[in-house]
C-alpha cells in the first residue's frame, strides 16, 4: 500500500514540479556531459592545455554538485511543507513517523530515479553538441568523437547517490524532529514578521547598502592601480562583503518599498500598486533568505558570463599580439636561415618569406621616458619604414608614409598615455645625428613578434638607419597551410643553443638567443584556455540560472492555488479577464524582477573594476560595456523563459475549474 | 467504566509575562457510550483541549487517561500505535487524502494494521452502507460533495472501532442540510454502533444532538447539563439559557 501511495504521489508531484524535474534532469545531463568530455581521450589530445580540462571539470562538477544539492534540498523541503497537512493526517491515523519517512524517501528516490535515464540520454546528446563546438573552436577538419563511457555513467551514479543520500538524510531528520501539532497547525510558521521595528529595518537596509558600496570601492581601488597585482585577501574580503550586502539589501528592501508605497497616498491608490506591494512584501518575508541566495547566485552568474567574454576577447587579442604571422623567428643567426627554411619546406608550402633587421638606438630616447614601466633596456629598437610596411602588409594592415624628418612609435596600449603626453620625444636625435620629429604614436595592431620583450618600436625613414648598428636579424614566414602545435615542438628543437649555464644542482641548461613563434602553437594553447574558461563559465552560469529560475517558478506557482479563490471572487465581481491577466503578470513580474536588480548593479561595477585588469589586452578599453550587455541579454533570455513558464502555468492553474487546481490529482 | 478521564489539565501558551491560559485546570470524565459536546465562545480553549486529548499537543500539567492508559506519559514512538488503536478523528475540513479513493481513505488505517483483505472489504462495505456512501466508494474526494466527504471521514474514524471518537467542529464547513445529516449520522453511530463521541462545537444546534454538554469559558468548565429524557427542542432551549448566562458573543463563528 505504501508503495502504491508513493507511486501515486510521485505521479501527482511529477505534474506539479515539471519545472523542477526538467532542471534536475538538465543539471544531471550537464554533469554527465562534462564527465564524458573529461574522459574522452580525443578531447584531451587536442592540446596540451586540454589536460587541465578534465581536472578543472571535475572540480567545477563538485561545485555544481553542491548547488544542485541546494536546489533538490530546497524543493524537497518545499514539497514537504506543502504536504504538511497530509503528513499530519497520516500521523493522526496512526501511521508511524518511520513509515511516513520511508514513504517520503521512496517517493523522492522514485522521482530521482526517473531523472537518471533521461539525464544520461540528454547528457549524451549535449556532449555531442559540445564536441561540435570544440571542433569549431579548434578549426578541426573532422568532428571530435565522444565515446559513451561506462565510467562517466558510474560517476554520475556516484554524484546522484551522494546528493540523494545527503538530502534525504536531512529530510528524514526533519521528519523525525517535527511535531504533529506543527504539521497540522503551523503551516505558515515562517511567515513571522522579521523586523518588529521599522527603525531596525531601515538601519539594516542602509548598512547593507553601505557595505555594498564599500566593497565596490575597495574592489575598484584594488584593480585600478596600474602594475600592482591585486591582493587576493582584499578580493576575498570584498566578495564576503558583497554577499552580506546582497542578503541584507534583499531581505530589507521589499519591506522598505512597501512602506514607501504606503506612505505615498498618490502611489498607494494608483492602479493595483497596493495589492501588488502587499502580496509581494508578504511573499518576500516568507522566503527572504532564499531570495538572498538567489540574488547571490545571479550575481555570480553575471560575473561568470562576463569573465568568460573578457577571457575570450583577451585570448583573441593575445593571438594577434603575439603571433600574427604563421612562423616568426627573432634574433636569428643569419647563417642558419636556409636551414630553417629547408625544415619548414619539409612540412609546409612557403607563400612568402621575409628577413629584416632591427637597428640599435643607443640614446634610448623612448626607454628613458618609460623608465620603470618599460623595464631596463640597453637600446631602443628601430626598423626601416620599408621593412615596417612589409611587416604591416604581411599582417594584412595598410602601409604608412613618413616624411624624411619624421619618425613613428608603434607601441602597446599600456604606453599610449605616457608617450603621447611626453614632450621630450617630440623631437629626437639618433646616435648617427639624424634629427627626427614624432609623427604619431600608434598602438593598434602592435605585436610582440616584432621583437620580444620590447613593447614598442621606432619606425624611421629608410635613409635614417645609416650608421646605426644592426641589432638583430629576424625571419618571418607565411605558409599556405595552417601551422600546428606538433610542428612547433619539433621546430623549436632545431634551434642551436647559444648560451649554456651551469645550474646550482650541477645540470647544464642551454638557451638559444633566437625566439620562435608558431601561430598554430599559440592558437592551440589559446583555444584550450578559451574552451576551458568559456565552458566552465557558461556551465556555471547556466546551472545557476536554472536553479534560480526553478526556485522562483516553484514559489510563484505554489501561490496560484492560494490566489485561485481570490481571483474567482474578483472575476465574479466583474473584473475583466484581461485585467486579471495583467495583475497576475505584474505580480509575477515584480517577483522575478526583484532578485535581479541589485545583482545587475553589483555585477556591472565588478566588471567595471575588473576591466582595469583586462583593458590593455582588449581591443578597446570600453568594449567590456558591450560584452556586459550581451551577457545580460543572454542571462535574461533564459530567465525570461522561466518567467513565462511560470506565468502561463499560473494562469492555467487559476483557470483550472476542476478540484483543487494546482494540487489536484 | 470511563473511556476518558481528565485530571486538572492545564495548557499554557507563551512565556513569562505574556502567558495565555488556554486550558486552565479542567477535570471531567466521559463514560463508554456517551455523546458529549464541549461548547464555548471563540478563544475559550475548545480546540486546545481537544488537541491535548488527541495527543496532537502536550499538556502543561495534569493527566489524561484514555481507558487505563495515561496519554501524557506515552512515549513519542508508541504514540502512533496508541492513536490508531484507541482514537478516531473527524475534522472540520475533512482531512481526506486526495490521492486516494473514498474507499482507500476509509480503509487506510486497516491497511496499516495489515488487516485481512476480505475482512477489510466487509468492514468498509458495512460501514459505508450504514453511513449511506456505498455508491461513492470508488470516487475520489474532489468528485463528491462536502457532506459525503464528511461522512467518509466518519467512516474512517469508525472503522477501527476506536474507544473514543474526537470531532472538532465537524459541521463547520457544511451547509445546514448536510450538517443535519451528519449530526444524525453521528447520533446513530453513538446509539446503534456504540461509539463514544466527544465533539467540540460553538453551535447550539449541533450540541443539541448530544446527551451531555460541557460549557467552557476562559479555559475553565463553567457549567454542565444533561439531556436526560428531554426532547431535543427542550434541550436546545436549555442550552440557549446557559449560553445567555455565560454571556458574551456566543453566536460568533469560532
Ligand atoms: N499555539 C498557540 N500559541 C499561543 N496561543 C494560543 C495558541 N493556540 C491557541 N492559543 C490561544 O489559546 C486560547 C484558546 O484558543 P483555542 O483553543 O483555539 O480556542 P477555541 O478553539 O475555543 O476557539 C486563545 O486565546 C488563543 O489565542
Ligand atoms: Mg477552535
Amino acid at each position: 500500500m505504501l508503495g502504491k501511495l508513493a507511486v501515486r504521489n510521485v505521479k501527482r508531484s511529477a505534474k506539479d514540479y515539471v519545472i523542477y524535474f526538467i532542471t534536475v534532469v538538465l543539471a544531471f545531463s550537464f554533469l554527465f556531459a562534462f564527465n564524458l568530455l573529461g574522459s574522452s581521450s580525443e578531447v584531451l589530445e587536442l592540446s596540451d592545455v586540454m589536460n587541465n580540462f578534465a581536472i578543472v571539470m571535475h572540480v567545477v562538477n563538485i561545485f555544481i554538485l553542491f548547488v544542485v544539492c541546494f536546489l533538490i534540498n530546497y524543493t524537497i523541503k518545499f514539497m514537504f511543507s506543502k504536504r504538511s497537512l497530509e503528513f499530519g493526517t497520516y500521523l493522526l491515523l496512526g501511521i508511524k513517523k518511520k513509515q511516513i519517512s520511508n514513504l517520503f524517501t521512496l517517493e523522492n528516490v522514485l522521482l530521482g530515479l526517473l531523472t537518471l535515464p533521461l539525464a544520461i540520454f540528454v547528457g549524451y546528446i549535449l556532449s555531442l553538441l559540445m564536441s561540435f563546438i570544440i571542433t569549431g573552436l579548434f578549426e578541426l577538419e573532422s568532428i571530435v568523437h565522444i565515446t559513451f563511457s561506462i565510467e562517466a555513467v558510474l560517476l554520475l551514479f556516484v554524484y546522484f547517490a551522494f546528493i540523494y543520500v545527503f538530502v534525504l538524510f536531512l529530510a528524514r531528520r526533519r521528519i523525525r524532529k517535527v511535531k504533529i501539532y506543527d504539521l497540522l497547525y503551523l503551516e505558515k510558521k515562517n511567515e513571522e514578521k522579521q523586523f518588529r521595528k521599522n527603525k531596525v529595518r531601515n538601519v539594516s537596509f542602509f548598512v547593507s547598502l553601505g557595505l555594498g558600496i564599500l566593497a565596490m570601492a575597495l574592489f575598484f581601488q584594488e584593480f585600478h592601480r596600474l602594475g600592482v597585482d591585486p591582493s587576493m585577501a582584499t578580493v576575498l574580503f570584498c566578495i564576503v562583503l558583497i554577499i552580506f550586502s546582497i542578503y541584507g539589501v534583499v531581505i530589507t528592501l521589499a519591506d522598505f518599498l512597501l512602506k514607501v508605497v504606503l506612505k505615498n497616498k498618490k502611489l498607494k491608490y494608483q492602479k493595483d500598486y497596493l495589492f501588488l506591494a502587499r502580496t509581494f512584501s508578504s511573499k518576500v518575508k516568507t522566503m527572504s533568505f532564499t531570495l538572498g541566495t538567489i540574488s547571490v547566485l545571479i550575481t555570480f552568474t553575471l560575473i561568470a558570463l562576463n569573465l568568460s567574454s573578457l577571457f575570450k576577447a583577451m585570448f583573441d587579442y593575445q593571438l594577434e599580439l603575439s603571433a600574427p604571422y604563421d612562423i616568426s623567428v627573432t634574433e636569428i643567426d643569419e647563417n642558419e636561415i636556409p636551414l630553417y627554411l629547408d625544415f619548414i619546406k619539409e612540412h609546409y608550402t612557403i607563400e612568402e618569406e621575409f628577413v629584416y633587421h632591427g637597428y640599435t638606438e643607443s640614446n634610448r630616447n623612448v626607454s628613458k621616458v618609460l623608465g620603470e614601466l618599460g623595464g631596463w633596456r640597453e637600446y631602443d629598437q628601430v626598423v626601416k619604414l620599408s621593412d615596417y610596411n612589409k611587416l604591416l602588409e604581411l599582417k594584412g594592415d595598410k602601409p604608412l608614409q613618413l616624411e624624411q624628418d619624421e619618425y613613428l612609435i608603434h607601441a602597446t596600449r599600456e604606453f599610449e598615455d605616457i608617450l603621447t603626453n611626453t614632450s621630450s620625444i617630440q623631437e629626437i636625435i639618433l646616435p648617427n645625428d639624424e634629427v627626427l620629429k614624432l609623427k604619431d604614436v600608434v598602438t593598434d595592431g602592435y605585436t610582440y613578434a616584432w621583437g620580444t620583450g620590447y613593447g614598442f618600436l621606432l619606425v624611421v625613414p629608410d635613409d635614417a638607419v645609416e650608421g646605426l648598428a644592426v641589432e638583430s636579424t629576424n625571419l618571418i614566414v607565411d605558409t599556405k597551410e595552417e601551422t600546428t602545435e606538433e610542428f612547433a615542438k619539433v621546430f623549436e628543437r632545431l634551434l642551436v643553443p647559444d648560451i649554456c649555464e651551469e645550474e646550482d644542482d650541477g645540470y647544464t641548461v642551454c638557451y638559444s638567443l633566437a625566439n620562435v613563434t608558431v601561430r598554430g602553437n599559440v592558437e592551440a594553447t589559446n583555444n584550450g584556455f578559451i574552451t576551458i574558461v568559456s565552458f566552465v563559465c557558461f556551465y556555471i552560469a547556466f546551472i545557476f540560472i536554472s536553479v534560480v529560475g526553478t526556485i522562483l517558478a516553484i514559489q510563484g506557482l505554489s501561490d496560484s492555488s492560494k490566489y485561485k479563490y481570490r481571483y474567482q471572487v474578483l472575476s465574479k465581481l466583474g473584473v475583466k479577464e484581461s485585467e486579471l491577466d495583467k495583475t497576475i503578470f505584474r505580480q509575477l513580474f515584480v517577483f522575478f524582477l526583484f532578485p535581479v536588480i541589485y545583482p545587475i548593479i553589483i555585477s556591472f561595477f565588478t566588471v567595471f573594476s575588473l576591466n582595469h585588469l583586462f583593458q590593455f589586452v582588449l581591443t578597446t578599453d570600453t568594449v567590456y560595456i558591450l560584452y556586459y550587455f550581451i551577457n545580460l541579454f543572454v542571462f535574461l533570455l533564459i530567465y525570461i523563459i522561466y518567467f513565462l513558464t511560470t506565468y502561463f502555468g499560473f494562469k492555467r492553474n487559476i483557470g483550472d475549474s476542476q478540484g483543487g487546481g494546482f494540487f489536484a490529482r | 467504566m470511563s473511556v476518558l478521564k481528565l485530571e486538572n489539565v492545564k495548557k499554557y501558551y507563551g512565556v513569562k509575562n505574556n502567558i495565555t491560559k488556554a486550558v486552565d485546570g479542567i477535570s471531567f470524565q466521559v463514560d463508554e457510550g456517551e455523546f458529549v459536546a464541549i461548547m464555548g465562545a471563540s478563544g475559550s480553549g475548545k480546540t486546545t483541549l481537544l488537541n491535548c486529548i488527541s495527543t496532537i499537543d502536550n499538556v502543561t500539567s495534569g493527566h489524561i487517561y484514555v481507558g487505563r492508559e495515561d496519554i501524557t506519559e506515552i512515549k513519542e514512538d508508541d504514540m502512533a500505535d496508541f492513536r490508531r488503536e484507541n482514537l478516531g478523528f473527524i475534522f472540520q475540513d475533512f482531512n481526506l487524502l486526495d490521492t486516494l479513493s473514498i474507499e482507500e481513505n476509509i480503509s487506510l488505517s486497516l491497511i496499516i494494521n495489515h488487516t485481512d483483505v476480505n475482512e477489510m472489504d466487509k468492514r468498509v462495505l458495512d460501514i459505508a452502507s450504514k453511513l449511506g456512501i456505498s455508491d461513492v466508494l470508488k470516487k475520489f474526494p474532489y468528485e463528491v460533495s462536502g457532506g459525503q466527504k464528511q461522512r467518509c471521514a466518519c467512516a474512517r474514524a469508525l472503522i477501527t472501532h476506536p474507544k473514543l471518537i474526537l470531532a472538532d467542529e465537524p459541521t463547520g464547513a457544511l451547509d445546514s442540510k448536510s450538517s443535519r445529516m451528519l449530526l444524525e449520522t453521528m447520533r446513530d453511530m453513538n446509539e446503534h454502533l456504540g461509539a463514544t463521541i466527544l465533539m467540540v462545537t460553538h453551535d447550539t444546534f449541533s450540541a443539541s444532538f448530544c446527551k451531555r454538554v460541557l460549557f467552557l469559558k476562559d479555559g475553565k468548565i463553567f457549567n454542565e447539563i444533561l439531556r436526560g429524557d428531554k426532547s431535543r427542542k427542550e434541550f436546545f432551549d436549555e442550552i440557549i439559557d446557559v449560553l445567555t448566562l455565560l454571556g458574551g458573543d456566543t453566536e460568533n463563528v469560532r
